[in-house]
C-alpha cells in the first residue's frame, strides 16, 4: 500500500516536472490538486531572501513557522552560556541543570532564556536520533555535563599537568579537556549535523506529508521539517547574511559551515530556499539534490574543522591554553564524525581515533605529541578523501 | 516502476537545463603590464630551489659541524673541547636563523622549530630531565624547553660561572654521565627532526611543493605566507624583541626571556640575522647568486598591490618598513640583555617598527592575495 502511494507521488511528480519542463512558462493554476501552493520559479528565487518571508500560501499567509528550530537553537545556546559562567563568574556550574536543559524538564531556564521552559521541544530526544544506540551517545553527552560540572569545581585553581583549573581563561580537567568545547562541538555533531543530516534530510522524513497541513497550522509536514532545519542553523533571516570577512555571524554548526568550508557556506542559503521551494513545487528530485548538498556540507566542515584544530594543537609552541582550547574542540569535532554518515562516519571511526588520541593516555592532552595527532590526522583524512 | 523512475530521472535532466548556472568562484585576475609577475609556479620554484633547499644545506653543514663537536665534548669534556662545541654552536645557531622561517611543508608538519628554538630554556625541567633519563619525554610540547639550542645554551654556558665548574658538572658531579647521557640525547633529537625534514625536502617535497599552484589553504603559497607571517609576528616581533623589552606585557621587562640568555653577546645577532633572512626572502633573494628573482615581492607587484592609504606600491612600502626595523635593530650596541634593561626605550621603538611591518604582511599583504590567516582562530569562542 505504501509503496503503491510511493509510486503515485513519484508519477505525479513526474508528471508535474514534465509540466515544468517549458521553463517555468506554464501557468500556475493548471497545478495538480495535491500540489498546495503556486509553483515558485525556482529562477526567482533571490539568494538573499529573507527565508519566513519567502514561502506564502495562495492568500500571502506565510507558511514557515521556525519556532520549534529557533527553540532548539536556543537551548543549545543556553547550554553553551550556562559553561562559560563557570569561568566568567567563578562559579562552579550544576551538572543536573545541565541536564534538565538538554531534556527541557524542571523548568533549567533563565535570564533571556526563560521562555524555553514552556517550549514544545528538547534537545534531547532530537540528540544523535538516528543512530540504533541514541541512548548511549546521550549519556556521552550527560556524562560530558558531569565532568564540566567536575572540573569546574576548581575554577578558581590554576591548571597544570594532572590538576583541574583554568588554563589561561579556559577550564579544563586533571587531564587537560576542555569540557565546555566538547559538549558544545559533540551537540554540534548529536544534534545539529544528526538531526539536520540524518534525520530531518533523511528520505524518510523527505517524503513526509506533503498535502495536508498540520491540524491548527498554516503548514504541511514537510514544510515544518525543512522550516526546522533552519531555525537550527541559523537565528538570522537570512543565512550567512552577517558574514564578513573576519566573522560568520553564526553560531556553532553555522559558524564552522564559514570558517572551514567557506565554499560551502556560500551555496547553504540558497540549497535552503531552493528546497524550500522545491517542496511547495511537490519536486523531490530538486529536494533530494538540496538535502544532500546540505549534507555534505556539513560533514565536509566537520570534517575540516577536525583536522583545522588538529593542526592549531601544532601552531602554539608555549601557549599551553591556547593548545588545549584547539585541541577540546578537535577532540568535540571528532567524536561528532560519528554522524558524519554520508561519508561512511560511525561510533567505532571516532572512537577508533580518540582512544589512541587521548582515551588511553593517563595525562590526556598534556601526553600529546606530533605523532598522535598525525594519526588522527591521517584516519580523517583517508575517511573523508581529504588530499591537503 | 522502474520505469516511472526512469521518467523522473529524465524529468530531472530536462529541470536542469532551467536551473540557473552556478557562479564561478574564480582567482584573482593577472593584471598584464604591470611589474612582476603572478606565476605562482616560478615564484615558489625560485623559493625552493634558490632559497630554501640552499639555505637547509649551508644549515646542516654548520649543524653537522656542531654535532660532530658536541660527540667530541661528550667522549671526552675538556676546556678545549667545549671551546670548540660552543665555537660551533654559535655558528649554527646563527645559521638556523637563516632557516627557522620556511614553516612550510615538512618544517610545519614536524614542527622543527619546536625541537630547535624555544626559549626561554627550562633549566628546571632540563635538570629533571636529566635525573629522570631515557623516559623523560622529548615529544610532548613541555619539553620543547628542554631541547634544542636554548638548552644546549644552558648545557655549555649557563651551568656555572667559571668553565672549570661547567665541566666539574660532566665530569667529577655526581651526575656526570647522566649530563653527558642528556646532552648526547639532545643533540641526537635535533639530528633526528632535521634529517627528517631535510630528507623530505630533498626526497620529493620539492616538487610537491612547486607544483601545489593553488591558493587554497592546503596548497604551497597559502602555507608558506601564513608560516612567514608567523615566524615575522610571533618569532622575530614577540620572541626576540617584544616579550624581552616588555613592550607585549604592560611594560614588565623580561631580560630573562632573550634567546641566547647564557651566551648574551649573540642574541642581536641572531635577531638581526633572522630579520635579513626574512628580507631576502620577501625579495626572492638567491643564495647562490644574490640576485633577486620571483618572489613574494614580485607576486605583490604582478597583482598590482598598492597602499590603501597612499596608493603607492605595497612592496615598497613594506620593504621601506623592513628597512626602518632592521635600522632600529642595528642601532642597538653591545647585548640585548643589558640594553632591554638601560636601554628600553630603543628596544620598545624596534617592536614598534615591526609592529607595524605585521600589519603590512599579514592584513595589506595576505589580502592582496586573497591568502587567510589560518593561524589565528576566528570562531570568537
Amino acid at each position: 500500500m505504501r509503496l503503491q502511494t510511493l509510486s503515485i507521488t513519484l508519477l505525479s511528480a513526474s508528471l508535474f516536472a514534465f509540466g515544468l519542463t517549458a521553463c517555468n512558462n506554464d501557468d500556475p493554476n493548471v497545478a495538480p490538486a495535491v500540489q498546495l501552493r503556486k509553483t515558485i520559479d525556482y529562477a526567482s528565487l533571490k539568494d538573499t531572501a529573507t527565508y519566513a518571508n519567502a514561502f506564502v500560501d495562495d492568500k500571502g499567509v506565510k507558511t514557515v513557522d521556525l519556532t520549534n528550530g529557533s527553540n532548539q537553537l536556543l537551548m543549545f545556546r543556553a547550554i553553551n552560556t550556562y559553561n562559560t559562567t563557570a569561568v566568567s563568574t567563578l562559579t562552579p556550574v550544576d551538572a543536573n541543570v545541565l541536564k534538565n536543559m538538554f531534556a527541557n524538564t524542571s523548568s533549567p531556564f533563565s535570564g533571556t532564556f526563560a521562555a524555553l521552559n514552556s517550549a514544545a521541544v528538547q534537545l534531547r530526544a532530537v540528540t544523535a536520533s538516528s543512530v540504533a544506540d541514541a541512548e548511549k551517545e546521550r549519556l556521552a553527552i550527560e556524562a560530558g555535563f558531569t565532568e564540566m560540572a567536575n572540573a569546574s569545581k576548581s575554577v578558581s585553581m590554576t591548571a597544570a599537568e594532572g590538576k583541574a583549573g583554568k588554563l589561561g581563561t579556559y577550564l579544563v580537567d586533571a587531564k587537560g579537556i576542555e569540557w565546555a568545547q566538547i559538549i558544545q562541538k559533540g551537540l554540534i555533531g548529536a544534534f545539529q549535523l544528526d538531526y539536520i543530516g540524518n534525520v530531518l534530510l533523511s528520505d524518510k522524513n523527505l517524503s513526509a506529508d506533503n498535502t495536508t497541513l498540520v491540524a491548527g497550522k498554516n503548514y504541511t509536514q514537510l514544510e515544518q521539517n525543512w522550516d526546522e532545519i533552519f531555525g537550527i542553523l541559523t537565528a538570522n533571516p537570512v543565512y550567512g547574511g552577517k558574514a564578513t570577512a573576519t566573522s560568520s555571524g553564526e553560531s556553532f554548526m553555522g559558524s564552522y559551515l564559514w570558517e572551514y568550508n567557506k565554499e560551502g557556506f556560500a551555496k547553504i542559503h540558497p540549497a535552503l530556499l531552493k528546497g524550500r521551494a522545491a517542496i511547495v513545487n511537490n519536486d523531490a528530485a530538486t529536494l533530494k539534490a538540496q538535502a544532500t548538498l546540505i549534507r555534505q556540507e556539513m560533514e565536509k566542515a566537520i570534517a575540516a574543522s577536525a583536522l583545522g584544530y588538529m593542526t592549531k594543537w601544532k601552531t602554539n609552541a608555549t601557549n599551553d591554553a591556547a593548545r588545549a582550547h584547539a585541541f577540546a574542540e578537535g577532540m568535540g569535532f571528532i567524536y561528532s564524525l560519528r554522524f558524519a554518515k554520508l561519508n561512511g562516519g560511525d561510533a567505532a571511526f571516532s572512537e577508533g581515533i580518540l582512544n589512541p588520541l587521548v582515551y588511553s593516555s593517563p595525562n590526556g592532552f598534556w601526553g600529546l605529541t606530533n605523532a598522535k595527532i598525525d594519526a588522527a590526522s591521517a584516519a580523517i583524512r583517508t575517511k573523508f578523501n581529504i588530499t591537503n | 516502476m522502474l520505469k516511472k523512475i526512469t521518467i523522473t530521472l529524465a524529468s530531472v535532466a530536462l529541470l536542469w537545463a532551467c536551473s540557473t548556472g552556478t557562479t564561478d568562484e574564480s582567482q584573482p585576475t593577472p593584471q598584464p603590464g604591470n611589474a612582476g609577475s603572478t606565476d605562482r609556479k616560478a615564484m615558489l620554484t625560485n623559493l625552493a630551489d634558490n632559497i630554501i633547499l640552499p639555505s637547509y644545506a649551508s644549515f646542516k653543514t654548520t649543524f653537522d659541524a656542531m654535532l660532530t663537536k658536541a660527540d667530541a665534548f661528550a667522549a671526552k669534556p675538556s676546556q678545549a673541547s667545549l671551546t670548540e662545541f660552543r665555537q660551533a654552536w654559535t655558528t649554527a645557531y646563527t645559521e638556523w636563523q637563516k632557516v627557522e622561517l620556511f614553516d612550510v611543508g615538512p618544517a610545519e608538519n614536524h614542527t622543527l622549530r619546536y625541537f630547535f628554538n624555544i626559549y626561554p630554556a627550562n633549566t628546571v625541567g632540563i635538570e629533571e630531565n636529566i635525573v629522570t633519563g631515557l623516559s623523560a619525554s622529548l615529544e610532548v610540547p613541555s619539553s620543547y624547553p628542554r631541547q634544542g639550542f636554548p638548552a644546549l645554551d644552558y648545557l655549555i654556558n649557563g651551568l656555572g660561572s667559571t668553565d672549570e665548574a661547567i665541566l666539574a658538572k660532566y665530569t667529577t658531579a655526581p651526575d656526570a654521565a647522566k649530563r653527558v647521557a642528556y646532552l648526547k640525547r639532545i643533540t641526537s633529537q635535533m639530528n633526528t627532526q632535521f634529517t627528517t625534514v631535510y630528507s623530505e625536502w630533498t626526497g620529493g617535497y620539492r616538487d610537491t611543493f612547486v607544483n601545489c599552484t593553488g591558493l587554497d589553504a592546503g596548497c604551497s603559497t597559502s602555507k608558506l605566507v601564513n608560516g612567514f607571517v608567523l615566524h615575522y609576528e610571533r618569532y622575530i616581533r614577540s620572541g626576540k624583541i617584544g616579550i624581552p623589552s616588555g613592550a607585549m606585557t604592560n611594560g614588565v621587562v623580561a631580560p630573562e626571556k632573550v634567546e641566547s640568555f647564557y651566551k648574551k653577546d649573540i642574541s642581536l645577532t641572531l635577531a638581526k640575522t633572522a630579520h635579513q633572512a626574512v628580507v631576502d626572502f620577501f625579495n626572492g633573494k638567491s643564495l647562490k647568486t644574490g640576485q633577486e628573482g620571483p618572489s613574494l615581492k614580485t607576486y605583490l607587484n604582478g597583482l598590482g598591490a598598492k597602499d590603501s592609504r597612499t596608493g603607492t606600491s605595497l612592496t615598497d612600502i613594506i620593504n621601506a618598513q623592513m628597512a626602518v626595523s632592521a635600522a632600529q635593530l642595528n642601532a642597538i650596541k653591545g647585548n640585548l640583555h643589558d640594553e632591554v634593561k638601560t636601554n628600553n626605550a630603543a628596544v620598545v621603538g624596534v617592536y614598534t617598527e615591526m609592529q607595524k611591518a605585521v600589519r603590512m604582511l599579514k592584513v595589506d599583504m595576505t589580502t592582496a592575495m586573497s591568502i587567510t590567516i589560518t593561524y589565528t582562530d576566528n570562531d570568537g569562542d
